[in-house]
């Protein structure tokens, strides 16, 4: 059993007897230190999508699965390529990918998630470092009062909210989990 | 009270059989809230040996409850996302999530204009009066009337100091004898800031305790005050209705997801009025009083001057009136129940299929 802010995307849970991929969680507090997480699920038996919502610490049933390290190998329209250290290729559907796309790069190493044979999903570790490709610069004595900013990050242009002291070419930690920015990486 | 709403008394312990013997047709779980066990248990759908009974007329109903959980109010964009969607249990129940909120993606503002508030009826005018309601007539001699209900963390005394010297700065000195200010806070939280007397002797300001009272009679006295620095989310939605100049600050949390919040409402607020004088001055104390930090002199004197005339006033007006102009979550709740509650079970969804 886990909790549901433990499930990452590229898991499998049971839903009702039925086992669902998860292709997207989005995890949010919100309030008093509760936090809830929106799942797109994908059932595997008849490949329905649905988008559900449960409580931080809801407790469910996921299923332990074969999985292999790979890194990120090419794109071959519809399928991402990912090859193990033997130099096996493993292809994985563009829908099937959830939020792996944000951080995708070359060489990327994450793990491929079999389902009766089948590659079905991509689990990435969950903290990655990037670097900022793009972010307006903090501004002295600035009282607009904001307290975050965007910062698109190398190579996919992905959008994290960062504090205002991160500037261009700096390396950030993202929780992949959340989407959220960690640290700054000296 | 909601006009087609009649609250009553969840049964206690030993009723929980009775609910589940005689289940309601919605129950609501409130953030922070667990059902019993056997009402909870009640809640999975039936066996199919049992549906197949209840199919051929051995049993009447067989639709479960319609199962709510109804979350915290949140300024922040991704409610619309999450607002209205189902979450289907490992046992086959479901619920559905609702989430209140500020705009038309989310449940609505939870609580009701106020009687007499921005946006009553009996107001002839929306102008930007320049009396606005929640500027209760002040002689020079009255003191400022402030309300804390706030977490232990926020410097009051020094926030309330500060208040008083930009209150006393606008010619308010008070008659003679009598504080320039008076501070009401609740009985129960005076062991919160050991140094609060000290504090408001430096500046003459008096202080009232609040003993426990009835909802009703609290918020009279949120209505009654000139300045509200409120926390959590009865007083903070109460305070944004009012019309009344006010100050929120977000349960405590950890620094980024509590900036978020902040920056969330600011941004609303923003949208709402960036254009109108003395918003900065209003942001920065928002942002400053939220985060617990110490009081910045130069925005409150902005915002004190020509007081009970002040920008504050109008910003908080107009901030009230778009408040009060939405959609409340409970009539939004009443429009929007009895339609998810006709429909199959399998077929209750969220509001983006019946606009809630």
């Amino acid at each position: 059993m886990k909790i549901a802010q433990e499930i990452r995307t590229g898991n499998v849970i049971m839903i009702s007897k039925e086992p669902m991929v998860v292709l997207r969680s989005e995890y949010n507090k919100s309030g008093r230190n509760a936090a809830v997480v929106k799942m797109k699920l994908k059932n595997l038996l008849n490949n329905s999508g649905t988008e559900t919502v449960f409580k931080a610490d809801e407790k469910m049933d996921v299923l332990v699965l074969d999985r292999k390290e790979v890194t990120y190998s090419y794109f071959a329209d519809p399928m991402y390529v990912f090859m193990d250290e033997e130099f096996n290729q493993y292809e994985v559907e563009s829908e099937s990918m959830g939020d792996a796309l944000h951080y995708l790069d070359d060489g990327m190493p994450c793990e491929v998630v079999f389902y009766n044979g089948r590659a079905i999903s991509v689990e990435l570790p969950t903290g990655l470092v990037r670097e900022v490709a793009y972010t307006e610069p903090a501004v002295r004595g600035d009282t607009s009062g904001k307290v975050l900013k965007p910062a698109r990050i190398k190579p996919t242009g992905f959008e994290v909210q960062v504090p205002a002291f991160v500037e261009i070419g700096d390396r950030i930690e993202i929780d992949t989990r959340t989407g959220e920015y960690r640290n700054r990486v000296k | 009270m909601h006009p087609v709403v009649e609250i009553c008394a969840w049964p206690c312990e030993t009723d929980v059989q009775e609910a589940v013997d005689a289940p309601a047709h919605l129950i609501i779980s409130a953030f922070g809230c667990e059902l019993p066990a056997q009402v909870r248990a009640s809640l999975a759908p039936p066996s199919p040996a049992r549906s197949e009974g209840e199919a051929s007329g051995e049993s009447g109903d067989t639709s479960p409850p319609l199962w709510i959980h109804l979350d915290y109010l949140s300024a922040e964009a991704w409610v619309g996302g999450f607002h209205g969607r189902p979450s289907i249990k490992p046992d086959g129940a479901r619920q559905i999530f609702v989430f209140p909120g500020f705009d038309a993606q989310s449940a609505g503002l939870p609580g009701t204009p106020p009687e007499h508030g921005p946006g009553a009826d009996h107001e002839a005018s929306q102008s930007l009066d320049p009396a606005p309601s929640g500027a209760r007539k002040m002689s020079e001699a009255r003191p400022l009337s402030i309300f804390a209900y706030a977490y232990a963390h926020a410097h009051l005394g020094s926030w309330s100091a500060s208040i008083a010297r930009a209150f006393r700065g606008q010619g308010h000195t008070g008659a003679a004898a009598h504080p320039t200010a008076i501070l009401t806070i609740p009985a129960a939280h005076e062991h919160q800031w050991p140094s609060l007397k000290a504090w408001l002797a430096t500046e003459s300001l008096g202080l009232n305790l609040l003993a426990q009272c009835p909802q009703m009679l609290w918020d009279e006295r949120l209505a009654a005050s000139d300045l509200l620095l409120v926390r959590g989310e009865d007083s903070w939605v109460f305070a944004m209705r009012s019309g009344v100049p006010w100050l929120w600050q977000p349960y405590p949390q950890e620094p980024l997801t509590l900036q978020r919040k902040l920056a969330a409402l600011l941004g609303r607020m923003e949208d709402c009025l960036g254009e109108l004088p003395g918003w900065n001055a209003w942001k920065i104390a928002l942002l400053a009083w939220g985060q617990a930090q110490m009081p910045p002199d130069d925005a409150l004197e902005v915002l004190m001057q020509h007081w009970p005339r002040s920008a504050w006033h109008r910003l908080a007006r107009q901030w009230a009136l778009k408040c009060n102009a939405a959609q409340s979550l409970a009539d939004g709740l009443a429009l929007w129940i009895p339609g998810q509650l006709a429909a199959p079970a399998g077929a209750r969804m969220s509001h983006h299929a019946q606009p809630l």
